[in-house]
């Protein structure tokens, strides 16, 4: 890949990884705020503004994030497979993206009775408890890649290790 | 086109990895953050699947 193309799709790595941390955040305030108001015109635009957002923001964010983490893995001498932290990575993205699908049919869901009905604070409060848990624990889980993308802590993978004997000699 | 092997103490950014020159035959010990990254992984699948199973999260039947 050369250089110039690289930093492109690095640049649009970071940005949309970042992106879906801070998006995610946002869509946390707004199912705390779901969660706990008792204004029911607030309680329906939150939860009209988080599927929103989610579909059109978090969700094309975690793709692109997920496209070009492949791009600048099997594009630069990183490999996918060859450093423990770029494996470690891949499957976070994975499974977030994954729980992401699942997360985002449940706030449609609420969404959808939002916009029929009035909600009090008692409705649907399992499932909105759980938009508020998953949120909190998704962004932990991309802490945790962005800390893995910064610090790149050493070790090789078996097949890493194969690769640079076979690159070695 | 793949990089030379730099020194383990420099910043190699996002240029390419920087990776210690192999010194014997057996591959590396795997550090001790990659039991704990994949214990973790595993836990958090199980819990999922748990919940999932036992109907107390992840569908429509939570509504009411």
């Amino acid at each position: 890949m050369s250089p110039g193309l690289r930093k492109l799709s690095l640049t649009a790595h970071v940005t949309s990884s970042v992106g879906w941390l801070g998006s995610v955040a946002g869509f946390l305030a707004l199912a705390v705020a779901g969660l706990t108001s008792n204004d029911a015109e607030l309680v329906r635009a939150t939860y009209l503004a988080m599927d929103l957002t989610g579909w059109l923001v978090i969700v094309p964010l975690g793709g692109v994030s997920f496209v070009t983490g492949l791009i600048q893995s099997l594009g630069t001498t990183w490999g996918l497979f060859r450093h423990h932290w770029v494996v470690a990575k891949l499957v976070i993205s994975v499974l977030a993206s994954a729980f992401l699908v699942v997360h985002m049919q449940l706030t449609s869901l609420i969404a959808h009775a939002a916009a029929t009905r009035y909600l009090s604070r008692s409705d649907l409060g399992g499932l909105r408890l759980q938009i508020a848990g998953d949120a909190g624990a998704a962004i932990v889980v991309l802490l945790v890649a962005v800390i893995l993308s910064v610090y790149k802590p050493r070790g090789l993978t078996r097949y890493g290790w194969r690769k640079q004997q076979q690159d070695g000699l | 086109m793949a990089e030379p092997p730099q020194d383990p103490s420099s910043d190699s950014g996002n240029n390419g990895p920087t990776v210690r020159v192999p010194d014997g035959s057996r591959p590396p010990a795997r550090p001790r953050w990659v039991y704990a990254f994949w214990t973790v992984v595993i836990l958090f699948v199980i819990v999922f699947i748990t919940l999932h199973l036992t109907g107390r999260g992840f569908g429509p039947h939570m509504h009411g």
